[in-house]
């Protein structure tokens, strides 16, 4: 019995998921020896940010075609605008792009280069920048680092089966005939496990299930992970599903894979493989029992062995570690998990955690960790950083955990900043005792800010989760909660905050009434669908909601480092915030020396850039942004939707919206830094002035006295934006 | 996958309506190339089409 486990795309390019890893190592032990691992999404995102393949999509794409033709009108409309932003870019930078984003892919993976912040942001730019050239062969597809999204939406079945067909939009079509399916062949598996964690792996590992049932029909194709505890009963009610698989396994997957190969390898009847939905020879679909989830202290150290780690767009590997499964706490309302992992809470001992943590930093040669829980149980608080600092681990990690004051005093605090914890994420929601009661976070606002403070003056970066729009919470409770952030910036580092959503999993689905949710509104194209559009009859409505969400971003954006500036691509690239925590020990001392970096000012003599490019545009690109982003602020569109606009939307956006006059601008790419601004010709013609002969003061002379001011703040902003050569003046970055 | 958290973006400078053109003459140096274009509106704005973070991101697994 020869077993293949597949990673299908897309997922996060910066570290490995741990459910193959986990799956192997059990089937292993179990004695299947013939079991191959193969991560599908990193492999596809390192031939798509390829120099040649990006050469490829620069000439299908065509960009200076179809720009010319957006220039020959004299007004854009909204579908225009969006082809505008997206050829106007690959216009200018497109084939500088593919020429460099194999330098930029090697940065991202060399400790010595990574580190180097100037050049990490030029990656992390070539990146973005090579995601959106390569999506735009596949308009209106988006695969970007967060997420892969097609035409469409993933909640119906309809439109997914639709896709996996779809060569011309999906990318993966081509990919996995071409470059994945061979390989996968070369091993000639007898059974395939696809892992879909994410929603944005739907499309591709059905993609792929579909050829491999061309290539090799007689292979058994099992479909499991985290997305189907919310999605796979559903899933299965679609007959042309059983085509392209023939199980599925729903919850944790170990047992079930497990007896699921033995019984194929001995042909025995599928309907006693716990948790599995399969077509039994009769053609009908048939559900077996869930079985009890295993006691996760019976399970082998998960093996990474056979991902190819250094394919990841990290200096080094981050691997996440699951110490627990479930939440012990369990009680929040409006969470799911404890329902979708096991169910049921369980954890490892504290000594084979410390034995898989020496295991895989000896067998890896990483020594960075990322605990994949919901929360540091309160034992392993306390005992864990004294076992990993007897034992001589010498690592740094990262994980949830809940606030628990009793837990965190001053004394663990500084265990856990001893052992290596470099960030702690806690579960905050909200400021209002009110709204945690009724969430049953079973946690008091106010001496959670202690313990924040406690875990921040330890040297630990604290990331706090915020909800709003929580049925019945009030605009001022949400202003509350931002309000009291922002007092305590000090001691937080970073704010992950999200619009409540009505997951029909959920025990607030079940008891809406009593959250005064009045109407619960399904959508009857989505046999899919998993959270619910409602309203409620106290509190903010869900506009008022979404209002508060971005007065949230726009606070943050303002207040907090990490937010920034450029200093965005951290959070884009997931887990390189912690590499940079773990390089530079605390958050201070990154944000002196990184963060807060001092750049050049423009000097006595500015002087353009000579390797700038610049590109005259007939349209404001700047204003196309804003508008743009502007339109999609008014859509509340929950997690598993999609976040492009639908056709029809377009249609209508089409219809309704002003169409845009032209208006010029000067659009300019700085080669060395990789950025892209956009330049009003009045800042243009300042830049082109920048000749290194004349000051800044016989520069503005040729402005209007009254406009002097504006063209000298212009010249600074040229300077910070890196469009003029450095100088030895130095100023801060705000 | 999440939704799209927009950039709030730089305050717009509204376009300057006065014909300066005559002024912007009698004040340059003889050595000046051509006067600078109207309106007198100095905007850069870093062109990203991303041109936002989606917060739900940043500690997300």
């Amino acid at each position: 019995m020869r077993i293949a486990l597949v990673n299908p795309p897309q997922a996060h390019f910066t570290q490995p998921l741990l459910a193959l890893p986990s799956l192997a190592a059990y089937l292993r032990a179990k004695g299947l020896r013939d079991v191959h691992v193969f991560d599908a999404s990193i492999e596809s995102y390192d031939e798509f940010l390829s120099g040649p393949r990006l050469l490829r999509s620069v000439e299908r794409v065509r960009a200076g075609e179809g720009l010319a033709s957006l220039e020959s009108r004299e007004r854009l409309r909204y579908s225009e605008m969006e082809r505008y932003q997206a050829l106007s870019e690959i216009e200018l930078v497109g084939d500088e792009v593919a020429a460099s984003i194999d330098e930029a892919k090697r940065v991202l993976r060399t400790p010595e280069l990574f580190y180097g912040y100037e050049r990490y942001l030029r990656a992390g730019r070539t990146v973005e920048q090579a995601l959106r050239l390569f999506s735009a062969e596949y308009a209106p597809t988006r695969l970007a680092a967060h997420g892969f999204v097609m035409r469409g939406q993933i909640e119906s079945s309809n439109d997914v089966l639709r896709a996996i067909g779809d060569e011309r939009e999906n990318p993966y079509v081509e990919w996995l005939r071409e470059s994945f399916l061979p390989r996968l062949a070369a091993v000639d598996p007898d059974v395939v496990g696809l892992s879909v964690t994410f929603g944005s792996q739907a499309i591709p590992a059905l993609t792929l299930a579909k050829q491999i049932k061309a290539w090799k029909p007689e292979c058994h194709v099992t479909l499991g992970g985290g997305l189907l505890a919310y999605v796979g009963r559903k899933l299965s009610k679609r007959p042309e599903l059983w085509s392209v698989i023939d199980s599925m396994i729903l919850l944790e997957g170990e047992r079930p894979l497990h007896e699921l190969c033995e019984s194929l390898a001995e042909r025995r009847d599928l309907g006693k493989v716990p948790n599995l939905i399969y077509r039994d020879a009769s053609g009908e679909v048939r559900a077996t029992p869930e079985a009890q989830p295993l006691d996760i202290k019976t399970l082998p150290t998960p093996e990474f062995d056979g991902l190819p780690l250094g394919l990841y767009l990290s200096p080094e590997p981050v691997l996440p570690l699951a110490i627990t499964r479930g939440c012990y706490w369990g009680k929040c309302v409006f969470c799911t998990l404890y329902t979708v992992i096991g169910p049921g809470y369980r954890g490892r001992s504290i000594e084979q955690t410390v034995e898989d943590v020496r295991t895989l930093k000896e067998r890896h040669s990483t020594r960075h960790f990322y605990m994949v829980i919901e929360d540091l149980p309160p034992n392993m608080a306390k005992a864990l950083p004294r076992a990993i600092l007897d034992a001589g681990l010498d690592i740094d990690w990262w994980c949830d955990a809940r606030l628990e004051h009793d837990v965190f005093d001053r004394q663990v605090c500084e265990d856990l900043a001893a052992s290596g914890c470099k960030r702690i994420a806690f579960g905050y929601e909200s400021a209002s005792r009110r709204v945690l009661d009724r969430m049953c976070k079973g946690i008091d606002p106010a001496r959670s800010l202690e313990l924040v403070r406690r875990v921040h003056d330890a040297g630990i970066s604290v990331t706090l989760y915020v909800m709003v729009g929580f049925p019945t919470e009030t605009r001022d409770e949400a202003r509350l909660t931002l309000d009291t952030i922002l007092a305590n910036r000090d001691a937080i580092q970073e704010v992950s905050v999200r619009v409540f959503y009505l997951d029909e999993t959920s025990e607030i689905f079940r008891r809406a009434r009593e959250f005064d949710i009045a109407e619960i509104y399904p959508n009857p194209d989505a046999d899919l669908q998993v959270y619910y559009d409602f309203k409620t009859s106290s509190g903010m409505s869900r506009r008022e909601a979404r209002d508060a969400y971005l007065d949230f971003t726009r606070a943050l954006r303002s207040h907090f480092p990490v937010f920034q500036n450029t200093n965005l691509l951290y959070h884009e690239l997931k887990s390189h915030y912690f590499l940079y925590l773990a390089k530079w020990g605390t958050f201070d001392r990154l944000r002196a020396e990184v963060l807060e970096r001092q750049v050049s000012g423009a000097g006595d003599r500015p002087r353009r850039r000579p390797a700038l490019r610049e590109r005259a545009l007939r349209f404001d690109r700047a204003e196309i942004d804003e508008r743009l982003a502007a339109i999609q602020s008014g859509h509340l569109r929950p997690r598993y939707q999609t976040d492009l606009v639908t056709d029809e939307e377009r249609a209508r956006f089409d219809r309704e919206i002003a169409p845009l006059a032209a208006s010029p601008c000067v659009l300019a790419y700085d080669p060395s830094s990789g950025e892209v601004q956009a330049l009003s010709p009045a800042a243009a013609d300042l830049l082109a002035r920048c000749d290194g002969d004349r000051s800044a003061e016989q520069i503005v002379e040729i402005v209007p006295a009254e406009h002097r001011d504006d063209a000298r703040r212009c010249i600074d902003q040229l300077a910070s934006a890196g469009l003029l050569e450095t100088s030895p003046t130095p100023s801060i970055v705000r | 996958m999440n939704p799209k958290n927009p950039d709030p973006g730089p305050a717009k400078t509204p376009p300057e309506k006065k014909d300066a053109t005559k002024g912007a003459r009698q004040t340059a140096p003889e050595d000046a190339k051509p006067p600078a274009p109207k309106p007198f509106v100095f905007k850069i704005v870093r062109a990203d089409p991303k041109n936002s973070i989606d917060f739900e991101d940043v500690a997300d697994k």
